[in-house]
């Protein structure tokens, strides 16, 4: 155990985390060069193509110093906000982290914010300054913010480009040096925490944990202590770049189990793994409840595709905990499911799972987040989906989610997010100099105004200057409608949408242009009206298609033609039948699109 | 029974709204030369099927010596079976044309003509960069019908200009002439042309569409009046004097295709030649066909029947499409043609699917959603 050491490494996002745990891998030698491509732990398809890191992942390494063989698991993080949820499950299972940040950005939102994580749970920190290589770099400067930052020393800080390969000998050496190991007591009854799983096709369900108490072995029996569920221990093993199969797993240690398990309910992250016969009944504690920020209906695109979607959902909740849904019944879109999304990129991100990895076509609905009502009888209601807001006349008051942000930017553009805080009916809580020309602004915001489009506008009004981070605080009273939307006098739910009554009235008629706009010409007018309550806000009219026709049609046209009469079809399968009006799949996302 | 479509891509100057391949260039010999050549590596393509209608194309080939025509047509007939009374249709413009030239044609067995006229309208003309003017044209159809009783006219309305007045200018003057066969084309903004281009820059101002419909229903409804058949969303002809050759390419019959950027469709394949003189003509001295093909899927092969038949008079017959392709096209697409027939865009008679006049003219919107 003295031999092993268990590390993530936190930062802003883009900062080099994976880029620098390449450096790593490389430098134990732990990978076959063959196999060595930039990121490589960013193993989906979408993370490489986004350059981002989705999901946390965790590998083993072996280091040799002085004759003594160290074992470094490693676990390389997300740095977007919708995963810092991954980052906390991440932490628990080491004792230690590498806080990395840009040479050229500074400290920044996720820095502190990952920071103070880790801290919670007592691991060590290794500050590292990357990315010296570049001629932006500003190693004093930086090196100083961090000194404020955790108050190490000048020498603490590990000079490093993950990208150019310097300095890894010295993070290695530090590594051993300064993280302490895992204390555990391997003749105790077992304690193992799950902190990840991974859906095998081949093999069911590959449950990774980490070893606290106890010894855990191939063959054994064991059990989830939170679901109560048995399972034999089928096999066993390390998580090299290939999975490694050992005969068993001792206290301080991390790796994978499988042990035929199907169904993706039964593995619970965060759940502790004991032995049946000699229990622990100890949970370990360490992991915090996902807290969705976002709800949205999806629906299959074809309505027989129920099943299918759900079977789908399940097997992405498996490598993706932090992913909730209940079955949810839309009046124009027949059955799908209401799901709980930690941020907007997070629900991006799980429909183009479905998609690739499903191969599901879904509608997605008017992400929303979750109101609490308090009706005149007394009831107190969640509120999930504009869809289950009550009739006005029913309905005493609302109240809305706060979060607390946190935005670090150059004193320049200051007044520029203020204003737009205020637009979105911020407070500003606190203004702190971090340098003479860096602020951190503090906020108490509605949730329903930041996570559509603020990140966005936030980039803008501070030319990428800005970074932002947020957590939830708690609920308020807030005067807020429902806007519904009608298409040639029919209801459609799954349009509806819930804001603040003041901006009411100009969401409403934004809304209805911008839907006029992508709304297609079809054979009808069709009339787009928003309203609240009873009373209608807006109108606009998409006029009847009145031509659509090619005027020749011989031999060298007939392909071209096809062709493009087959793909316009195909485009249009995403549409879904209201009434007589044909609506596209973008138009759902209306919402997202209007300019506030 | 098949079809050949000859095309020959040159052209006096470019007409701004055409993407047809063509070119300004005059190595006439070398290309016709080329044509005959791959008239010959292709000879058993339709397997001694017999060629019921032979379409030169363009391109313009009145522009060409009637001796390459002729070289031709000699060469068709070393090598395809040729039925007896085999339409042979020849595009001309009007600047082209002398009594001479139409004594020749004839003489080489051409027997239908099909006239780029366009409008008679002098200022359209001018705007589109045609290289004739309205008299040409009218002199040139009257030496037309004194030698040729199966001749067509192309028109196009629509086009930058043109008005409600100037369209029916136009149609007076066809009244006047009479022509047994006329095709009236909306105007199409290609890509690769001037108006194409001069529209993304807004320099080109077009009839609102209001103006285009009602340019529509006018053409639509004189042209019924005048004893014409629209067989063809474009198409109008007297009675006997439908075009055998364009008919075929909606009853999905098998053509051949040479000459640069020609198409050929063997009912399983389609094949399309390069696009480019030299290209062609360099491949087809080394003995290689300048081609690409595709094959078409059963999907691809009833959509494009779909397609194609609902442009027509005869429509599509669902009994045809059940027997062809084992499929019952009306239960898959009930809502869709109930929808349709109950806005008077089609009807279903004798279990045939025929667009009417509301429906033609969003005729890709239906087909589009008949197809599968
Ligand atoms: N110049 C330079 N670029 C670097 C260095 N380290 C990383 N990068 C680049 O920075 C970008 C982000 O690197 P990643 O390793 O994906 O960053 P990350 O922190 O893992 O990002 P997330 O996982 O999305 O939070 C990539 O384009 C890297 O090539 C460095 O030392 N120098
Ligand atoms: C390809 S042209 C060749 C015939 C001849 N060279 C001529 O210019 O008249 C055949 C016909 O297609 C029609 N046409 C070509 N381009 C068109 C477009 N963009 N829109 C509508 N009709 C078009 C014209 O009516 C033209 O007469
Ligand atoms: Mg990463």
């Amino acid at each position: 155990m003295e031999n092993i050491r268990n590390f993530c490494i936190i930062a802003h996002i883009d900062h080099g985390k994976s880029t620098l745990a390449d450096r790593l891998l490389e430098f134990t030698g732990s990978v076959d060069k063959r196999y060595m491509t930039d990121q490589l732990l960013d193993d989906m398809d979408l993370e490489k193509e986004r350059g981002i890191t989705i999901k946390s992942h965790a590998i083993q390494m072996s280091h040799k110093i002085d004759n003594t063989s160290y074992v470094l698991n490693l676990i390389d993080t997300p740095g977007h906000v919708d995963f810092s949820y991954e980052v906390s499950r991440s932490i628990a299972s080491c004792e230690g982290a590498l806080l990395i940040v840009d040479a050229s950005q500074g400290i920044q939102a996720q820095t502190i914010s990952n920071l103070y994580l880790a801290l919670e749970q007592g691991l060590e920190i290794i500050p590292i300054l990357n990315k010296i290589d570049l001629p932006g770099a500003m190693i004093d400067e930086v090196s100083d913010q961090i000194i404020d930052l955790i108050g190490c020393k000048s020498d603490d800080i590990l000079n490093v480009s993950a990208k150019e390969g310097i300095g890894i000998e010295k993070v290695i050496e530090t590594i051993i040096k300064k993280i302490p190991f895992p204390k555990g007591d391997h003749t105790k009854s077992l304690q193992a925490m799950i902190f990840d799983s991974v859906f095998n096709s081949f093999r069911g369900i590959e449950v990774l944990f980490r070893v606290f108490n106890g010894e855990i072995s191939k063959g054994d029996k064991v059990k989830f202590i939170n679901t109560g569920k048995e399972y034999n221990v089928e096999e066993i093993g390390i998580l090299k770049f290939k999975k490694e199969p050992k005969s068993k797993i001792e206290a301080g240690n991390v790796g994978y189990l499988i042990s035929g398990i199907k169904n993706a309910k039964e593995v619970k992250v965060g759940d502790t793994i004991t032995h049946s016969d000699n229990p622990s009944n100890l949970l370990i504690k360490g992991f915090e409840d996902v807290k969705p920020m976002v709800f949205a209906g999806i629906y299959p695109v074809e309505t027989s595709d129920y099943e299918e979607l759900r079977s789908s959902l399940e097997k992405l909740q498996l490598n993706d905990a932090s992913l909730i849904w209940d079955p949810e019944t839309s009046a124009a879109l027949g059955f799908g499911f209401r799901c709980g999304f930690l941020g907007m990129l997070h629900m991006d991100i799980i429909q183009e799972r479905l998609e690739r990895e499903f191969n599901m076509s879904v509608i997605t609905t008017v992400p929303s987040v979750e109101f609490k009502c308090t009706k005149s009888n007394g009831d107190l209601l969640s509120i999930y989906a504009p869809s289950e807001m009550p009739e006005l006349n029913e309905i005493s008051y609302i109240e809305e989610p706060i979060i607390t942000a946190q935005i670090i930017t150059k004193s320049d553009y200051i007044g520029g997010i203020i204003k737009l805080c205020i637009d979105r009916r911020g407070i500003i809580t606190n203004q702190l100099y971090l340098s003479k020309d860096r602020v951190e602004l503090s906020f108490t915001l509605p949730l329903s105004e930041i996570v559509f489009d603020f990140y966005d506008k936030l980039k803008s009004i501070s030319r990428g200057y800005a970074s932002l981070d947020y957590e939830l605080s708690g609920f308020t009273k807030s005067k807020m409608v429902k806007i519904d939307i009608m298409l040639n006098g029919e209801r459609v739910d799954a349009l509806s949408s819930i804001v603040h009554r003041e901006k009411a009235y100009d969401w409403g008629k934004k809304l209805c242009i911008k839907l006029k706009e992508l709304l297609p010409r079809q054979m009808f007018e069709i009339a787009i009206q928003s309203s609240i309550g009873t009373k209608i806000i807006s109108r606009e009219t998409v006029r009847a298609l009145r031509k659509n026709v090619t005027a020749k049609c011989y031999g060298g046209d007939i392909t071209r033609k096809r062709k493009l009469l087959e793909k316009q079809k195909k485009g249009k399968k995403r549409m879904r039948q209201v009434g007589n009006v044909e609506i596209p799949q973008e138009a759902f996302m209306a919402v997202l699109k209007i300019e506030q | 029974m098949a079809g050949i479509y000859i095309h020959i891509p040159f052209c006096k100057q470019a007409c701004y709204y055409c993407n047809f391949h063509f070119s300004t260039t005059k190595n006439y010999k070398i290309l016709i030369k080329s044509i005959q050549d791959e008239i010959y590596l292709k000879k058993k393509f339709l397997n001694k099927e017999k060629i019921e209608s032979i379409y030169f194309g363009g391109g313009t080939p009145s522009l060409i010596k009637s001796e390459y025509i002729k070289q031709i047509i000699k060469t068709l007939k070393a090598h395809f079976k040729i039925k007896n009374n085999c339409e042979i249709t020849f595009e001309a413009n009007p600047d082209d044309i002398n009594n001479q030239k139409l004594k020749i044609w004839k003489k080489l067995g051409i027997n239908r003509l099909s006239i780029g006229i366009q409008t008679f309208d002098n200022a359209i003309l001018k705007s589109m960069n045609r290289s004739h003017n309205s008299l040409l044209a009218k002199k040139a159809l009257k030496k037309i019908k004194t030698q040729f009783n199966n001749y067509s006219i192309d028109l196009i309305y629509g086009a930058p200009k043109s008005t409600i007045k100037t369209l029916k200018k136009d149609l007076k003057i066809i009244k006047d002439i009479n022509p047994p066969h006329v095709s009236i084309y909306n105007m199409t903004i290609e890509k690769n042309t001037v108006f194409y281009n001069l529209k993304k820059l807004g320099k080109l101002k077009f009839p609102n569409i209001s103006s285009v419909l009602k340019q529509y229903q006018i053409i639509h409804k004189s042209m019924i009046e005048l004893k014409y058949i629209n067989y063809e969303i474009s198409n109008f002809s007297k009675n006997n004097f439908i075009s055998i050759h364009n008919s075929n390419y909606w009853k999905s019959k098998k053509y051949i295709g040479f000459g640069p950027s020609a198409h050929s469709y063997d009912l399983k394949y389609r094949y399309w030649n390069v696009s480019n003189n030299q290209k062609y003509i360099n491949e087809i001295n080394k003995k290689k066909l300048p081609e690409k093909k595709e094959k078409l899927s059963k999907n691809n092969i009833i959509n494009e029947h779909i397609m194609t038949r609902l442009r027509t008079i005869w429509g599509l017959n669902l009994k045809e499409i059940k027997e062809k392709f084992q499929i019952d096209l009306y239960s898959i697409k009930k809502n869709e043609l109930n929808l349709f027939k109950k806005e008077k865009h089609i009807e279903i008679k004798n279990n045939t699917i025929i667009l009417n006049k509301k429906g033609k003219i969003i005729s890709d919107y239906i087909t589009e959603k008949i197809m599968l």
